[in-house]
């Protein structure tokens, strides 16, 4: 075994540890979050301290056999517990409990297999054997990965996170990493991946919470200025604003406004999401922009009406909405074609009907 | 040798960090086109090495007909890599005469092309062979320079954001450090730019939250900080609150781009007086405050010192306006944090209209 394998390990380590620190030191994070991650980073280095362990002692003095078991069984235990620990502290969980119960299920099962040889057996020369069951193993690794994965996509969701190629591209190192070590047991680069991993998941949650407004869960007034700054004509600018949105406040409190808001931009996000981006750019404004021409934009507009007015057949409460939009072509300044979708909003908004 | 081994399979990972790296910057909307340009080459930059070193390992000792192809992968990963520290320096951090660092590396890699023909920083024998040349050390140092470069540049950018002094880079670079140590020793262990990568993904992490924290115009932290900074006031804290007078008027009389002008100014003042004992923030239109930690004592001081700073800059510039302060202390035992604004929100305003009144229109 040459130096670099112990240099990998060490590497993987001090990832883990600056992820942990990382997230500790992170004010946008909450506690219960900073918790889980460490539970994360902590299961995976635990996993690869105990596959190292494996490494020194396969073929050691015959008395450190017991030891050497006892390494390998405490890995197998692990490693499937990384992929619901990631789901849990990146992602959505659905039914985390029961995710929980199969990875300990898994692991009495690993537990229980040590005496009979099971999964893998330590021969009277201390080496170390893959058996039958290896696969139990695998089976219980790939599932809680792909279970990782399918919580991170749900919470990527949320926050309007689409088109990933990044999450795309970070499950292909883990399948070609995890992949190398499985054909050639030698090459020992799981934990690394791993490690890189995490420390890629934790980074995106932390820039999915930086994106977001947090009453509404749109993208922030910061996003909405880049992508103003860096827009590519043809596209739409639709503003929308809540009419007679302080009145809500003032009469109903800042609780009913804060769930106007957010009716309001859940509406939005039904209608637009598809094609475009949603942002809440003030108090009462939002706006979407649309990577294409007017007559999208009108089509787009009139379901939204629509969504607008059978929402609020069923609960009185909810104030209307004025809508203004303006197209960039490349002829006309950025600045020009706010100013006139702004107009446009203003002049709907004063022919709006006066509501009780 | 295997092709597919433990050292060619982190090559791999390497490049996969650095691939996900530059797709995560190229979709990030938070950051501007320039920035994203910046980050991606330091992506290729490091990519483009960290395949030199492998190719020229991969060939190290091959059939002789590879020999100029070994010796152009080492070329390229040698000449190369001292840019990076340069490039991570300018991509993610407040780089100090970014040109005259570039221009060094490129003399450089000038001087890694000249010395090839003579094998002076590395050969590559009849056989195959790599061997380090007697001017291998000039390539350390220049690599070294360029990593020392690239933490300063990191560190620095966080002094001039309010950052406190913030362990994960510190941490990164001693990776990185182990990292390079371990090859400069054992030439066995190739994990350098495996760590390079990954140092590359959290600067650039780093980079963005530490924008995301400050205000584009002033580089005071914004008010999103401001809130969270409130939110945890601690007892004995002094809340002081800055208010540019008639701002409105400056804007409509002279455009944005004085107004913008006569912000930076009272930022700048701001942090010269009041930086080295508080945090600065900007958090409204002309409003600004400034939070210190530790009791009134100083106080009165630190704002006469400001009122003369004002008073300077109106000296060399007519259109800028006065500044009015108000401020209070925090005391958790007698008071509410709402209570303490009020006091300094009020105090403020009499202040105001004190300047107003005796101000000529």
């Amino acid at each position: 075994m040459s130096g670099l394998y112990p240099a990998a390990i060490c590497v993987t380590i001090m990832f883990l540890l600056i992820t942990a620190i990382d997230v500790m030191t992170n004010q946008l994070i909450t506690r219960k979050r900073k918790a889980r991650t460490g539970v994360a980073c902590l299961t995976i280095a635990v996993a690869a301290l105990c596959e190292c362990a494996g490494v020194y002692l396969n073929g050691a003095a015959v008395g450190l056999i017991p030891l050497h078991r006892l390494a390998k069984v405490a890995e197998f235990c692990f490693a499937p517990a990384i992929g619901v620990a990631a789901a849990i502290a990146y992602g959505d969980t659905r039914r985390p409990g029961l995710a929980i119960l199969l990875t300990v299920v898994h692991a009495a099962f690993e537990c229980v297999a040590v005496p009979f040889g099971w999964v893998f057996s330590v021969d009277a020369a201390n080496q170390y054997h893959r058996e039958t069951w290896y696969l139990v193993y695998v089976a219980a690794f790939i599932l809680a990965t792909a279970y990782c994965f399918v919580c991170i996509l749900r919470n990527g969701r949320t926050y309007q996170a689409k088109a990933d190629g990044v999450l795309v591209l970070n499950l292909s190192m883990l399948v070609v990493g995890i992949g190398i070590q499985f054909v050639y047991s030698s090459i020992k680069i799981d934990y690394l991946c791993i490690a890189i991993g995490n420390l890629l998941f934790s980074l995106r949650a932390c820039k999915l919470i930086l994106q977001v407004d947090a009453v509404t869960r749109l993208l922030n007034r910061r996003c909405y200025d880049v992508s103003i700054s860096d827009l590519d004509a043809p596209a739409t600018l639709i503003y929308f604003d809540v009419n007679r949105f302080k009145q809500v406040n003032d009469t109903y409190g800042h609780a009913a406004g804060d769930r106007c808001l957010r009716t309001v931009a859940s509406l939005i996000r039904g209608v637009y999401r598809k094609k475009c981006r949603c942002y809440r750019i003030g108090g009462d404004e939002l706006c979407v922009i649309l990577h294409g021409g007017a007559q999208q934009a009108e089509a787009l507009n009139a379901r939204f009406a629509a969504a607008l007015e059978a929402q609020r057949a069923k609960d009185p409460q909810l104030p209307g909405v004025s809508v203004g939009y303006a197209t960039l072509d490349g002829s006309a300044h950025i600045l020009k074609v706010i100013e006139e979708a702004d107009a446009m909003l203003y002049r709907n908004k004063r022919m709006m009907p006066r509501e009780a | 040798m295997r092709v597919l081994n433990l050292y060619t399979a982190i090559v791999i990972i390497t490049l996969f960090t650095l691939v996900i790296t530059a797709a995560d910057v190229a979709t990030n909307q938070l950051i501007v086109k320039e920035a994203k340009t910046r980050a991606t080459f330091t992506c290729v930059l490091i990519g483009l090495c960290a395949l030199g070193e492998c190719i020229g390992e991969l060939t190290n000792g091959a059939a002789p007909r590879l020999i100029p192809l070994h010796g152009a992968a080492k070329l390229v990963e040698i000449s190369l890599s001292p840019f990076i520290g340069v490039a991570v320096g300018v991509a993610y951090g407040d780089a100090v005469r970014p040109r005259l660092a570039f221009a060094v590396a490129a003399a450089h890699a000038l001087l890694e092309c000249v010395a090839f023909s003579f094998g002076g920083v590395f050969a590559i024998d009849a056989a195959n062979i790599y061997h380090r040349g007697a001017l291998f050390p000039l390539y350390v140092a220049a690599f070294s320079l360029s990593a020392v470069y690239g933490l300063i540049a990191v560190l620095q950018s966080g002094k001039a954001y309010q950052v406190d002094v913030d362990v994960v880079p510190v941490l990164t670079m001693a990776t990185l450090a182990g990292g390079i140590a371990g090859l400069y020793f054992e030439t066995a262990v190739r994990i350098a730019y495996l760590c390079i990568a990954v140092a590359n993904l959290i600067f650039y992490y780093s980079y963005y939250k530490i924008m995301l924290r400050v205000d584009a115009v002033t580089h005071l932290l914004n008010r999103r900080c401001y809130d969270v900074s409130v939110s945890e006031l601690g007892t004995r804290a002094v809340i002081l609150y800055f208010d540019i007078d008639r701002f409105k008027q400056v804007n409509d009389t002279y455009g944005h781009t004085v107004g913008d002008l006569c912000l930076r100014g009272v930022s700048r003042l701001l942090r010269q007086v009041y930086g080295r004992y508080g945090r600065c923030y900007r958090i409204g239109g002309d409003e600004f405050c400034v939070i210190l930690s530790d009791g009134l004592d100083g106080v009165e001081a630190l704002n006469a010192r400001f009122g003369e700073a004002v008073a300077a800059l109106r000296a060399g510039d007519p259109r800028m306006p006065g500044v009015s302060i108000g401020y209070a202390c925090y005391d958790a035992a007698t008071s509410s944090v709402q209570r303490v604004i009020g006091e300094a929100d009020a105090m403020l305003y009499r202040n105001k209209n004190a300047a107003q009144a005796s101000a000529p229109e």
